[in-house]
């Protein structure tokens, strides 16, 4: 698609969100600054309202910020109208979120297949199959979601954000659900996408043995950057949090 | 928490607005008949304010209105007159003659034109408005609705249309009506009583006498003085008796058809409302099962779960009633004016009364229909289980009989259907067996909606076919949408279901009768011209003299008519006509005897229709004794049977001196001619066309025109019922939106998830739309399927009266489209909200 580029996948500059007016207004983002360079799985973390999700719906264009810009792929955000920015989203970015929201009334191919049929592509088939069989879902294509365990829909969801071949994808705590095992197969699933495919992955986690997976972890606190390090590994990434957040 | 409150407000405004309408259409109808039947009470007491006793020639059954009014002797006025204790009798004349203003005939379609004779006072009905009543012969007075209209004042020159040519006439004054509301198109003439006898070839005849009782005597009183001093034969009422019967008749007949034939389309706007209420019940206790389960958590009992949900119907049918209450005034206004365009003039009505009966009406009808709709869903509240509340998508427990539920649709479809066929198989009257069969057809209705969540899956694929084929998920997240929960968009599409199903069947029904009454005229008339009355009037006799005398026209058939029963009440129609002429200009299907029978028929004998014979059991070489409407008897020896069921059905065929021996219309209701071969028929009808100018009541017209008029009547009696039947299609449209609305709250999670992975408002915004038209497409097809099987159960039933079965196959395609609009429509509102739906909304439940 368009992961042709060199720029960083996805910057911004200054990036506020403030909620509500006057006295009871919340910031909750405050001066961010940050960009992801293409390839890098980075991990967000914070600790609860710290702005983690907030950061999240901004970068990838759910959420319009109150001060800043935001690129994805060298495309500025602001400016654009609603539709392109919904075609951005379909082509730049994929999704994944904590509770699955896959369609209850289609199969897990089917699922897959949607951004694709939105997109009005012809000749996917192939493509959802090999997807599909990418996330080791092969055998269960013609399941719907609820003749699956949590683990699986969540890797349907995977296959359905990484099938548009998105240059990010975005995940807000996607093993916030799972059981350990479970989550650990989903975050393998992430890696795998980083470095086999190529793609950028932004991730929301309370889980520092999670965040320990990425490359790169991003601590917020009251809507402000306060950590920004490489290569961590799970209890420096523990010890980081619990300065923040003593509870 | 406030969303979710303006939420419950325009679903319950939406659920209300569903009932509403069907209140609206039965309050209505109450509203608009009394506002007629009060209308007609005005009239009728005005017309007998100043009248103590009125007599009239006595009238066993009503034979044909005005068209043939039976008279009296006008030497009966010095009669009267002479009898003790009348202060002033004068004699009365009513007939049908619309005025010619600059040539052109005055037409009032929906309502008579009356010419009176002037009466003086105390017997006034009318006040003068302007100038004053007739002084002499050749002068009028006509009612200022008519002035006004035809631009006439005190001088003005006019003409009158009667059974002797159009008379010239000067206005001399305007007059209205005292203490009536409206007459309605209604126009009147006043002339002087020789005036009108002549006109009317009435010399010597009076219709009725009005008398003025001497102070002091009891109009009771001189009712049975007078009535002692006259023959047998004579009516004497007091004039508020007179006045009360006259009432009477127009009441009854709006009482037992107008009210009955309206109610019954506001009980089928309710059935839909039912429909809407029991979907949008079953939808919301599905939503509030968490709310449900929490309030037994906290030790709610099972009745008071379900107390909740029918105190929620009741409050929603409490608000309907009360609104529905006052939008039925704007219904009834709405059908006023619906009349108005049908019967250009309209009818009378008085202004519309509030009264206590519509109103309880009207509260009682929407709190019964919602309460009663949403008993079944309360009924699946009350068995949410408290654990509902701590679990989420815990379902409600199927009730013991619910897998029932198909068998038990299915046993309503089948004692439908056998009902109808049992309908079918019956001998009884045709008006009974329609009964029966309608309410087989409601039955079948009901089956189907109950069934057609076995059939939404299939039917989805197929009308969404097409929409799948766009580019875009839409089409296909519809069509998915639309079978996830196949009830729910069973019972959504039903309610369209039973409003196009009916208009489909109206429109296959309508469309049989007009080939069966335009297939009788081609094959029973063997002549080229039909010339008929204007509104509904009889041609003057004489005109039939001007028709044959235009060269090229031959066989004229003069057809005069009376209303007729046997000794036993039978009920039948005597024709009278020139035996030779109709010979040739007839061709009848002969069960016994020949057209030649007919040729030589004498004026002691009759040919009678089959159905007729057999209702009386008479065959050939019997004797049929016929009473008249104003006593008299007449018997004539059957010479043959023939059939037809359309235009002479039921009826006896007499000589023309066969017809006089008895009956006393004079003037024919129809004329039949023939174009000498070798004619330019246009030409010779515009030869008869300019022979009939001083008869401008008579129009005359080819058979294929004669066809087309008649099409256009039964087209406008279809129109009618389509508008009444909108607002059934209507109330399923909002049926629509509600489901709509309440599956859109439901999926806001999804709906989010998709606009975050890349559909754009332009798309959810057709998605919604496509799920709508594939519900009403649903709707829309098995409606049109149900009303056409219907409709040709009902063909079959009515064969013997001659009607065949015919589909109007461009107007089914009209419906389909319009279901399919329809759909659009009530997508416009969901699908505006569904965009608004912030995709972050998909995240926010997190
Ligand atoms: N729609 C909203 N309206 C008002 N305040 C909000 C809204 N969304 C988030 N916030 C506030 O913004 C802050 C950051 O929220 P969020 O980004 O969800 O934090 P996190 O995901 O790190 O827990 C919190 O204080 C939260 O209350
Ligand atoms: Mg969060």
């Amino acid at each position: 698609m368009t992961n042709g580029g060199t720029g960083p996948a996805v910057s911004a500059e200054g990036l506020g969100r403030r909620y509500g007016k006057g006295e009871a207004a919340i910031d909750a983002l405050a001066e961010v600054t940050i960009a992801f360079p293409r390839g890098q799985f980075a991990a967000v973390m914070g600790p609860s309202g710290s702005g983690k999700s907030t950061l999240l719906h901004c970068l990838a264009g759910l959420d319009r910020p109150t001060s800043g810009t935001i690129t994805i792929d060298g495309t500025p955000l602001s400016g654009l109208s609603d539709r392109d920015l919904t075609v951005l989203r379909r082509t730049a970015i994929g999704f994944i979120f904590q509770s699955f929201n896959l369609l209850p009334m289609i199969s897990a191919r089917e699922n897959v297949a949607l951004p694709l049929r939105i997109a009005g592509e012809g000749d996917i088939d192939e493509r959802v199959e090999a997807v599909l069989a990418d996330v080791g879902l092969a055998d269960r294509a013609t399941h719907r979601p609820a003749e699956l365990s949590g683990g699986q829909q969540q890797r349907v969801a995977i296959a359905r954000a990484l099938v548009g071949e998105p240059t990010v994808i975005f995940a807000d705590e996607p093993t916030g659900n799972l059981d350990s095992a479970s989550g650990q197969e989903i975050l393998d699933l992430l890696r795998r996408a980083v470095d086999e495919r190529g793609r950028t992955v932004v991730m929301v986690t309370h889980d520092p043995r999670a965040a320990s997976v990425a490359d790169r972890v991003v601590l917020l606190s009251d809507g402000r950057v306060v950590m920004d390090r490489l290569g961590m590994d799970a209890d420096q990434v523990y010890d980081a949090v619990r300065t923040l957040d003593p509870a | 928490m406030l969303a979710g409150l303006r939420q419950r407000k325009l679903r319950a405004a939406l659920t209300a607005i569903a009932i509403l309408l069907g209140v609206a259409m039965v309050t209505g109808t109450l509203v608009l008949t009394s506002q007629i039947t009060r209308a007609f009470d005005e009239i009728f007491q005005a017309a007998n304010s100043g009248v103590d006793v009125r007599v009239s020639p006595r009238v066993d059954f009503e034979s044909g209105g005005l068209r043939n009014v039976p008279t009296l002797p006008e030497s009966m006025v010095a009669e009267v007159q002479g009898v003790d204790g009348v202060k002033k009798a004068v004699p009365e004349l009513a007939a049908l003659g619309s005025p010619v203003v600059n040539g052109e005939y005055v037409q009032s379609t929906g309502a008579p034109s009356f010419v009176f004779s002037l009466t003086p006072d105390p017997f006034r009905a009318t006040q003068l408005s302007s100038g004053q009543y007739p002084t002499k012969d050749g002068e009028v007075a006509v009612n200022e609705g008519l002035a006004s209209s035809q631009g006439l004042s005190v001088g003005s020159k006019l003409g009158v249309a009667t059974r002797t040519g159009v008379k010239e006439v000067t206005l001399t004054g305007t007059v209205t009506f005292a203490n009536v509301s409206s007459i309605g198109g209604t126009t009147i003439v006043i002339a002087t009583k020789d005036d009108v006898q002549r006109w009317f070839g009435l010399e010597g005849r009076i219709n009725s006498i009005a008398v003025q009782a001497e102070p002091g005597v009891s109009p009771a009183a001189l009712a049975r003085r007078i009535s002692a001093e006259l023959p047998s034969g004579v009516e004497v009422r007091t004039g508020q008796q007179d006045a009360a019967d006259q009432a009477k008749q127009t009441t009854e007949a709006i009482n037992t058809f107008l009210r009955p034939a309206l109610l019954a389309f506001g009980v089928i706007a309710l059935f839909v409302g039912a429909f809407i209420i029991f979907n949008t019940f079953t939808i919301t206790v599905a939503q509030r099962l968490r709310e449900l389960g929490l309030l037994r958590t906290i030790g709610a009992s099972r009745r008071q779960v379900m107390a909740s949900v029918v105190g929620e119907a009741f409050v929603i049918g409490l608000v309907a009633g009360v609104v529905g209450l006052f939008a039925g005034y704007g219904f009834a206004a709405l059908l006023v004016w619906v009349f108005d365009i049908l019967l250009p003039g309209g009818i009378p009505v008085a202004s519309a009364q509030l009264s206590l009966g519509v109103a309880l009406t009207a509260l009682l009808v929407g709190v019964v229909v919602s309460v009663v709709a949403a008993l079944i869903p309360a009924v699946r509240a009350s068995r949410v289980p408290p654990v509902a509340a701590l679990r989420e998508g815990a379902e409600i427990p199927r009730g013991r009989f619910s897998r029932f539920a198909p068998v038990v649709s299915g046993l309503i479809g089948v004692g439908g259907i056998a009902i109808i066929v049992l309908a079918l198989q019956s001998q009884g009257a045709a008006t009974q067996r329609l009964l029966v069969m309608a309410l087989g057809s409601l039955l079948v209705f009901i089956a189907m909606g109950g069934l057609l969540r076995y059939l939404v899956p299939s039917l989805a694929r197929i009308i969404g076919w097409p929409l799948e084929r766009t580019p875009g998920a839409s089409g296909s997240l519809a069509r998915q949408n639309a079978t996830r929960n196949p009830a729910r968009t069973a019972a959504t599409a039903a309610a369209l279901m039973i409003g196009i199903g009916l208009v489909a069947f109206v429109a296959v029904f309508a469309q049989g009768l007009k080939a069966s009454v335009t297939g009788a005229i081609d094959t029973t008339l063997r002549g080229d011209l039909i010339i008929s009355g204007k509104s509904f009037q009889a041609i003057p006799e004489a005109s039939v003299a001007a028709v044959k005398t235009v060269p090229g026209v031959s066989d004229v058939v003069a057809v005069l008519t009376d209303p007729a029963r046997t000794e036993t009440g039978t009920r039948t129609t005597v024709f009278g006509l020139d035996p030779e002429a109709a010979a040739r200009g007839l061709a009848f299907e002969w069960v016994n005897g020949s057209s030649d029978d007919l040729r030589t028929l004498g004026p002691g004998e009759a040919v009678i229709e089959k159905a007729f014979a057999d209702a009386v059991g008479a065959s050939v070489g019997e004797q049929v004794r016929l009473r008249t409407g104003g006593g008299g008897t007449g018997s004539y020896r059957v010479a043959g049977i023939f059939r037809d069921r359309i235009l002479f059905e039921d009826g006896v065929i007499v000589s023309q001196a066969g017809f006089r021996r008895a009956f006393t219309a004079r003037d024919p209701i129809f004329v039949l001619a023939a174009v000498d071969p070798g004619k330019d028929p246009v030409a010779v009808k515009e030869a008869v066309a300019t022979a009939l100018t001083p008869f401008p009541v008579a129009e005359v017209r080819t058979n294929a025109e004669y066809r087309d008029e008649i099409s256009s009547r039964v087209d406008s009696i279809l129109y009618l019922l389509y508008v009444l039947l909108a607002m059934s299609v209507v109330i399923s449209l909002f049926g629509i939106v509600n489901t709509l609305v309440l599956s859109i709250t439901e999926r806001t999670r999804e709906i989010g998830m998709l606009r975050a992975i890349g559909l754009t408002r332009s798309q959810l915004r057709r998605m919604v739309r496509y799920e709508s038209v594939i519900t009403s497409g649903i709707g829309g097809v098995i409606g049109i399927i149900l009303g056409v099987v219907l409709a040709w159960v009902f063909s079959l039933g009515l064969e013997e009266e001659g009607i065949v079965f015919r589909v109007p196959w461009l107007q089914l395609v009209v419906f389909l489209i319009v279901a399919i609009l329809a759909g659009m429509l009530a997508a416009v509102l969901p699908a505006r909200r569904a965009s608004k739906l912030d995709p972050l909304d998909a995240l926010h439940y997190e």
